[in-house]
């Protein structure tokens, strides 16, 4: 009688526990159903287009979840850690990120796709982002480019061309403020961006001439401080001293910048070809555009372009459905699955089908592909995420004047061998 | 305070049998109230922060089975870090600025909400509406008005204000827009409680003291100011407590930069565990932040104690 | 005298008017942003040249904010009911009771607020795998009721020292037991403070972004917050939109604060004399 108010409580606590148990079907229901995890944004429509065609040929259905990309490794790590992952999700290439393929392979999470036989298929220069141990890892989708994108519609009435060669882009930034334009737009508020520019000179100051400096990076003999990328980062500088990029460029968001460029207020930005989208969004009708590499020589045909491929997709050593989820990897290597990703993502597939006509922005990006003058990001190379992390605030720090270039090269080579 | 009120008895004070019997029965009855709140907290809080206080002394990555334990490593780490130094001073100073303005400001906005005034009302709900806005949506509301072409630029162009700041880019500025948006969050949250403090004072009081003659400052820090102390309690306790653990506005407007430059303890943290992969080392971090919080939140509690005592 | 609205008064009406002005300032650029169209020519501090609902419309079907509100809802109404009984029963005997053990349970609540949630995170993530309630809006009600009691007894317990012990004892001389004592004459006293824990337990719970992304990640639920996030990854270049989306999220909690604002305030005159 007396304890009747907690046997009250006692009552609702037992209730919302068995409630609780009662909800604890996943939605997407029965068991044959495959998790899916994407990275959302631009991949979306794509991967659902691709889902969709996979389940109308084998009747196997997917439940697509997406957590947004600023989120996605977070949760991704989390619910590998607990076992309690998806089927097949998307998988960042190479070792630079903590979604990363190496990373997640190195510690058991990935089942080995070897058997698939898609491997031979994948360019050379891709191969080491998608394998671990001589073992493969994951589907490479699409590919992804760096480069300046530029607003043609305002480079014709300014009556400006790209530039070809260093000198050139100096130029062209003195002649883009005459002209009332800022030559780039950079939205250094966002950690991505300040990494482009020295993602874009990189291949052609140094993984270009010095294709082995990767993995003489990775035995000790070349550090950052001693290599091309000193040039990177005085170039870097030299730009920002010429007024390359607009005013406030540190505190601009990348969407800011972005809408800066679809408006033709500033004449480009260097960035990845999937900016592209952002940029469209903000643009009036009918402007065009074109993605072109970034020169870092006097020399044209010295230039090389950051190339790699952007999405691929893994499946989880302990799917609960592998037969299903490795039904679902063969199919995504297939030439429609590629041809339909690219095609709804805007990008371009890594295995590239024959009579595949890519997005007209990239005409100019294609030959590079096509004669081999291209180096993955750096990144994807790196071995572990503090360097990322570290060269994106060095950056920040560089060109606000704070630190001086040896400074920066000497935080990266500390986070490189930093054991993290 | 009321200590003499925390020290009245318990039970009743009749004597005899059934008041004897009705006081045992309190106090089995007394551990049944507290079960179900007791057993939830230990499942939910105390149980696992000591299992996450456990992993500071290993390297788990967050991934592997795999959990060596490593002693001390971690906190060595750190404390051979000029980064978390770095964060933890600026953590210290984030914390201590909101800490301030927040209550200065609040109390002053609770005074004149609490005056005569014919709009006081509509004011309490407008200066109270910002603190029930999801935080990370306050971030993307600020980086709007922030931004290098945004409003609060436009408006000082319009002034005629030549290169107006760049309040989130400039490494310099960007703490301070940090503060801002956190002042401009929660002074209201500040503001209730001071006011509610506040309406404690009896009319008389104040009414006695206008016939008193005494000037409004007086009249604050004589017969006020003594009554604020408990509302003074809370609200320094919530401010310091929120702002040594700031999280999610400073990762929505800055990300930690530029440069580092708005780096805390719980942006640390985060990249630590979920970017890196080194929870053990976030665990270790997680730990000195604990006793960051409760010793600098000790003192204080003593100190108000101490004076609010007297 | 002091009763008269003199020219002071009048004063520091204005200036109280020019402070508000400022602080809702932000709050007018989310409503008039929102209500414009993505290609309106006046700066956004003007008013809107066209107004338009479209982006709200926009935002509730594409940010399935339906859904969302509906989880972020049942979570929050079940959690604080629950942390209002757990909570309120437990104050009481922490609050009347002088014993040595039952201050050291009180402080061990209080400890609480000083535990950051960071190190809790991933061991209890494991627990609630292993418990089953992984993807489901009940983990975060077992979350949210067990994280939210430090502060909650806090507030009780403050309260319930400045209630007259009186009441009680003329209860129990008539023979009622102390749950009855409790339920029938101490807890309808507490109402006030009642109104102020639910308030701001409604809000803290409303608006935490981190657990709900991690706890109902995979399960294709949602919270308001979690929702809003992917939402402005995927409108980042439509301010209207997300900030449409965002007016849509705030509206419950502002609502609920609007109807209770003289209770909340109340609570917090009766229950800050602890």
């Amino acid at each position: 009688m007396h304890y009747k108010g907690v046997a009250v409580l006692a009552g609702i606590a037992l209730a919302a526990v068995s409630l609780a148990g009662c909800s604890n079907t996943p939605s997407g229901g029965d068991s044959s159903t495959l998790k899916v995890a994407g990275l959302g944004a631009g991949d979306h429509d794509a991967l659902v287009a691709v889902g969709d065609a996979f389940t109308k040929e084998t009747g196997i259905k997917l439940d697509i979840s997406e957590d947004g990309s600023a989120n996605y490794a977070t949760t991704l790590r989390t619910q590998l850690g607990a076992g309690t992952g998806p089927d097949v999700f998307f998988v960042y290439p190479g070792s630079g990120s903590p979604g990363a393929q190496k990373t997640l392979a190195e510690a058991g999470l990935l089942e080995d796709l070897s058997s698939l036989g898609f491997e031979s298929k994948i360019p050379p220069a891709y191969v080491d982002a998608a394998t671990y141990d001589d073992k493969s890892y994951l589907v490479p989708m699409t590919q992804g480019l760096i480069g300046a994108i530029y607003n043609d519609t305002a480079m014709q009435e300014a009556g400006l061309t790209a530039p070809t060669t260093f000198s050139e882009v100096l130029q062209f930034c003195a002649d883009a403020k005459t002209a009332g334009k800022t030559a780039f737009a950079q939205g250094f508020l966002d950690e991505f961006i300040p990494q482009m520019i020295p993602y874009a000179l990189t291949p052609t100051l140094v993984y270009g001439p010095d294709p082995d400096f990767a993995a003489q990076q990775a035995d000790g003999s070349a550090t950052f401080a001693d290599s091309g990328w000193k040039e990177a980062f005085d170039e870097y500088k030299q730009m920002t001293d010429a007024g390359c990029f607009q005013p406030n460029f540190q505190g601009t968001s990348f969407v800011d910048s972005a809408g800066m460029v679809g408006r033709g207020e500033s004449l480009a930005l260097v960035g990845v070809n999937a900016f592209l989208q952002q940029i469209q969004d903000a643009a009036p009708d009918g402007t065009t555009f074109a993605i072109r590499p970034l020169p870092a020589t006097d020399n044209p045909d010295d230039t090389r372009i950051a190339a790699a491929f952007a999405a691929g997709y893994g499946v989880n050593a302990k799917a609960k459905n592998k037969d299903s989820a490795m039904k679902f990897a063969e199919y995504l290597a297939t030439p429609e699955a590629q041809a339909l990703y690219a095609k709804t993502a805007a990008g371009l597939p890594v295995f590239i089908p024959e009579g595949f006509e890519a997005d007209p922005v990239l005409a100019d990006m294609i030959p590079y592909l096509a004669d081999n003058k291209f180096s993955p990001y750096p990144d994807q190379g790196w071995p572990n995420n503090r360097v990322s992390a570290v060269h994106a605030s060095a950056l920040q720090q560089l060109l606000s004047g704070d630190i001086s270039v040896d400074d920066a090269l000497a935080q990266m080579d500390q986070a490189y061998n930093s054991k993290g | 305070m009321s200590q003499m009120q925390e020290r009245l008895p318990a039970a009743p004070l009749q004597r005899g049998a059934k008041a004897r019997k009705s006081r045992r029965q309190g106090v089995g009855a007394m551990w049944l109230f507290v079960l179900p709140a007791a057993a939830v907290y230990l499942f939910v809080v105390l149980w696992p922060t000591l299992q996450g206080m456990a992993l500071s002394f290993t390297d788990w990555d967050g991934l592997s089975a795999v959990k060596n334990f490593v002693g001390f490593d971690n906190f060595a780490l750190i404390f051979a870090d000029p980064e978390s130094f770095a964060a933890t001073w600026r953590t210290i100073l984030i914390a201590v600025v909101i800490t301030v303005v927040q209550n200065v400001f609040g109390l002053l906005l609770a005074l004149g909400v609490n005056s005569r005034i014919k709009s006081k009302y509509a004011l309490r709900v407008a200066l109270f509406a910002p603190v029930v806005i999801i935080p990370v949506a306050t971030a993307y509301t600020w980086r709007f008005i922030l931004a290098p072409t945004g409003p609060l630029n436009d408006v000082l162009s319009a002034l005629g204000v030549q290169n107006p700041p760049d309040y989130l880019g400039d490494s310099q500025l960007a703490i301070w827009a940090v503060c801002l948006v956190m002042i401009w969050q929660y002074s209201g949250y500040s503001m209730v409680i001071f006011l509610a403090g506040l309406q404690g004072v009896p009319e008389e009081i104040i009414e006695a003291s206008y016939l008193d003659g005494a000037g409004p400052v007086r009249r604050f820090w004589s017969i006020i100011r003594p009554e604020l102390a408990p509302a003074l309690t809370i609200n320094l306790m919530l401010s310091i407590i929120g702002g040594l653990r700031i999280f999610d506005q400073v990762w929505a407007l800055t990300n930690g930069g530029p440069g580092n430059s708005t780096m805390t303890i719980s942006t640390q943290l985060y990249q630590a565990a979920f970017r890196f992969g080194e929870f053990g080392y976030r665990a270790a971090l997680a730990v000195i932040l604990t006793l960051m919080v409760a010793v600098i939140s000790g003192i204080q509690y003593l100190a108000l104690r101490r004076q609010n005592g007297n | 005298m002091h009763n008269k609205y003199t020219w002071r008064t009048g004063i520091l009406e204005v200036v109280m008017i020019v402070v508000a002005i400022l602080f809702v300032i932000p709050l007018y650029l989310l409503v008039n942003v929102a209500l414009r169209t993505s290609n309106d020519p006046a700066s956004v501090l003007a008013l809107p040249t066209q107004i338009t609902f479209d982006n709200f419309a926009r935002a509730w079907v594409d940010g399935n904010l339906g859904n969302a509100l509906v989880n972020s809802g049942i979570v929050a109404v079940v959690s604080t009911v629950l942390i209002i009984l757990f909570s309120a029963f437990a104050a009481y005997p922490l609050a009347r009771s002088m014993r040595r053990l039952s201050k050291f349970a009180y402080y061990g609540f209080l400890a609480g607020l000083l535990l950051p949630f960071q190190l809790a995170l991933i061991p209890l993530y494991l627990t609630m795998r292993d418990i089953g309630l992984l993807g489901t809006v009940w983990s975060l009600v077992l979350f949210y009721v067990g994280s939210q009691m430090p502060f909650s007894i806090f507030l009780y317990a403050g309260f319930l020292r400045r209630v007259p012990i009186e009441y009680e004892e003329a209860a129990s001389v008539d023979g009622a037991g102390p749950v009855g004592t409790f339920w029938r004459v101490v807890f309808p006293l507490l109402r006030p403070i009642t109104g102020t824990v639910a308030i701001l337990n409604l809000i803290n719970i409303w608006n935490d972004f981190f657990t709900p992304l991690l706890y109902l990640s995979g399960s294709g639920q949602q919270t308001v917050p979690v929702a809003l996030y992917s939402f402005f990854g995927q409108y980042s270049t439509e301010w209207n939109i997300v900030f449409a989306g965002l007016l849509i999220s705030v509206a419950p909690v502002l609502l609920l604060y609007f109807l209770l604002q003289r209770t909340v305030i109340q609570g917090f005159a009766s229950g800050l004399k602890g």
